[in-house]
């Protein structure tokens, strides 16, 4: 190729870049604005001691992860956020599993069956939470009072009970958050080609192996994105237990969210409230580059 | 020259007219003043919205109400955000933290001018919104809370009525008689999700021991004092004892022991002057009598002020609204809350007599420690609670986790 010609196609390349660029920049600027900017102001906040209204800062180096890091609720907090999150994630995706294979099969009251299983994630969270704080109640609850009509020594405060408070959250919150899974399950398993269950079922294939050796494995990136998104939003939420326990008894429910949320905007340490906002930024940054990792070194296994 | 004339009459008919428009929709604007109160207000909006506008022409009032779960926090969230109303009601509980973090404009000069005197106001809610600096929050209502009891409860467990003298261990006594059959005698809140509910709940027996959070200069923890203590195990004995519903530890007053007493479960409960007219007019059409005496003990002082936020410029609205809203006339013309100001308490329904036992109470009540940290300390006194309990800890153990705790904030 000559000179002239090399010169005419970087020429059309920078055209073709410039109009590329000109076009991506006003989602560049929202993301930078709605994202980066946020992101970099809790990282200076983490450094410094804040004082309002106006935001002032006073450099205080690491004294504010010093004071997160060293705090006797640390471990309890950072557990429960763990199981808060992994439970919950494990229940929905169950929930949301069965549910979806339910879907697929036609029956009677199939249209019924699938408003039914919406209505958990239709609702508000504070509506959601009052009726699962109704069904728990020791004193007048459901649950308590089905629990005596066969074991009364079963019966128990559940919410108020530190054994028990953190698993009867994530079942509510598991509750309310699996029809989306669902949703997004059933989706998934619309765009897997027919032929294929149909070819496997020919083969001789029953319905546990068409769904481990077919389904999950064309599921499986659709499955991965779907994890991302609910730890991300499983670290993140925290109002159902704000509604349901407040973080308690004690801090039996307490998870990172919640405390963020309360040194912040109760105690109005935003300074550390920033600094436990970077900290579990990077412990999921951590666990995903982890994760990352591990899949590539399977993908590469399974192609070698 | 004729056709000059015509255009020159043409152009100052048309100047004429955007003159005469511009002055009409300068009178039409009104300035608008913009009041956050809490949504327990519902029924008082539009008699206050009119005769806002009557009594000062040139005014229009915004009432946005705003549930109590996370007052505190919106209202922050809106000032940092700046938009901030131009009239802040805070709870008494909310005030030192938001005056400290510079939140609140001071309002001694607005309070000067306009005759806002101390003596004015019911002392315990007024000190709430003052530091040794500045004055930044005027009371308008005071509560505080009563023992309410049911007679007819009463009455079938053969147990006479508790009266105003009645103490802190004569209250537990009675709570336990009249647990039975799967009604309670008494009803405490704990809920982590509404601490001035604990609070109030839980002040009466420490303060009725003689103990206290603090240490007087708030310097240190005081809840392991051996009077704390005793207030912490006559509190947490009636859970461990039965005397009360199994639920308290995640209840709170309003939400969950008013509707248990109104049904009939509960026999008594700590209960203020807003539930009360409630409770009347429920226990007439569901056949039941009741009764209110003094609260054994000390109790919390409580009360809502107007503040004005740091984020509004143009103090004018603000002032206007306040100044209207203080004089005894209108404030007595609500229904919803027992004013603060004095002379406002023996004026409309406020004069009946239901209320009286409120106005008696004031004289056994405090308010809780004045201190910017009242926020963490609150928390950490809650959680503890919670922790005796549900049995994780003793109610000694428990309040020496509350003093190396509360330290470490004022420390």
């Amino acid at each position: 190729m000559s000179k002239k010609s090399n010169k005419v196609l970087t020429a059309r390349r920078k055209r073709e870049w410039g109009s590329g660029l000109l076009f991506v920049s006003p989602s560049v600027i929202a993301m930078a604005c709605m994202v980066a900017y946020p992101l970099v102001l809790v990282l200076i906040y983490s450094f410094c001691k804040v004082s309002l209204p106006k935001f002032d800062l006073k450099y205080l180096g690491f004294e504010n992860f010093r004071k997160v890091l060293t705090s006797s609720q640390l471990p309890v907090v950072l557990k429960n956020t763990l199981l808060w999150t992994f439970v919950s994630l494990l229940i929905r995706f169950i929930l949301g599993f069965a549910s979806a294979l339910i879907m697929q099969v036609d029956f009677k009251g199939k249209t019924l069956f699938r408003i039914i299983t919406l209505i958990p994630w239709t609702m508000p969270s504070i509506v959601a939470a009052n009726l699962w704080r109704w069904i728990y109640n020791p004193d007048t609850g459901i649950l308590n009072f089905l629990v005596k009509q066969i074991n009364p020594a079963a019966a128990t405060n559940w919410l108020g009970n530190s054994s028990t408070a953190l698993m009867a959250v994530i079942i509510s919150y598991s509750w309310m958050g699996f029809p989306y899974l669902m949703l997004m399950i059933v989706a998934g398993m619309q765009g897997i080609p027919r032929e294929y269950t149909e070819a496997a079922r020919i083969d001789g294939a029953n319905a546990v192996q068409v769904f481990f050796r077919i389904t999950l494995p064309q599921l499986k990136g659709f499955l991965l994105i779907l994890t991302l998104l609910e730890i991300i939003s499983g670290f993140n939420s925290f109002d159902l237990i704000f509604t349901m326990t407040g973080g308690g008894p004690g801090v039996a429910t307490e998870t990172v969210g919640l405390n963020i949320y309360r040194m912040a905007f109760q105690n109005y340490d935003f300074g550390k409230a920033s600094g436990m906002g970077v900290l579990l930024l990077i412990m999921v940054m951590i666990g995903f580059g982890l994760y990352s990792v591990r899949q590539r070194r399977l993908e590469r296994r399974w192609q070698g | 020259m004729k056709r000059n004339w015509k255009k020159w009459v043409s152009a100052a008919a048309v100047i004429g007219t955007l003159c005469a428009g511009m002055a009409f929709s300068a009178s039409a604007e009104d300035k608008e003043v913009s009041v956050w109160l809490g949504s327990w207000w519902e029924g008082e909006v539009e008699w206050m919205t009119q005769k806002f506008a009557e009594d000062n022409p040139g005014y229009t009032l915004n009432i946005e109400l705003q549930p109590i779960a996370n007052y505190q926090d919106n209202a922050t969230s809106a000032i940092l955000g700046g938009s901030g109303p131009d009239v802040l009601a805070l709870d008494t509980l909310f005030l030192p933290a938001m005056m400290d973090q510079g939140l609140l404009q001071p309002l001694d000069d607005f309070a000067a001018e306009n005759g806002f005197t101390e003596d004015l106001f019911v002392d315990t809610v007024y000190d709430a919104g003052r530091t040794d600096e500045a004055l930044y929050a005027l009371p308008y209502r005071f509560t505080c809370t009563s023992l309410y009891y049911n007679k007819t409860m009463f009455d079938e467990a053969g147990v006479e009525y508790p009266t105003d003298d009645i103490t802190i261990d004569g209250l537990c006594e009675l709570a336990a008689q009249l647990t039975k059959d799967g009604k309670y005698g008494f009803g405490i809140a704990a809920s982590k999700n509404d601490m001035a509910n604990v609070m109030t709940s839980f002040v009466p027996f420490l303060w009725g021991e003689g103990g206290d959070f603090v240490n007087e200069d708030i310097t240190a923890g005081a809840m392991s004092t051996p009077e704390s203590i005793e207030g912490i195990k006559k509190w947490v004995g009636l859970y461990l004892d039965g005397s009360v519903p199994e639920g308290c530890i995640n209840y709170a007053i309003t939400a969950d022991l008013f509707p248990l007493a109104m049904s009939g479960e509960i026999a008594m409960i700590p209960m203020g002057d807003s539930n009360i007219v409630k409770i009347d007019e429920f226990a007439q059409e569901n056949g039941f009598e009741w009764g209110v005496c003094l609260h054994p003990g000390l109790v919390r002082a409580a009360g809502w002020s107007f503040t004005i936020p740091s984020s509004i410029e143009d103090r004018d609205g603000a002032e206007t609204f306040i100044k209207w809203f203080l004089q005894p006339e209108i404030l007595s013309m609500n229904n919803t809350v027992l004013p603060a100001v004095k002379e406002a308490q023996d004026m409309g329904k406020w004069g009946d007599e239901l209320y009286d036992i409120y106005k008696k109470q004031a004289d056994q009540c405090k308010n809780a420690p004045q201190t910017p940290a009242w926020t963490q300390i609150q928390l950490i006194v809650t959680e503890e609670l919670q922790n005796a309990l549900s049995g994780s800890v003793t109610c000694e153990e428990a309040a020496a986790i509350m003093d190396e705790r509360i330290n470490e904030v004022l420390g």
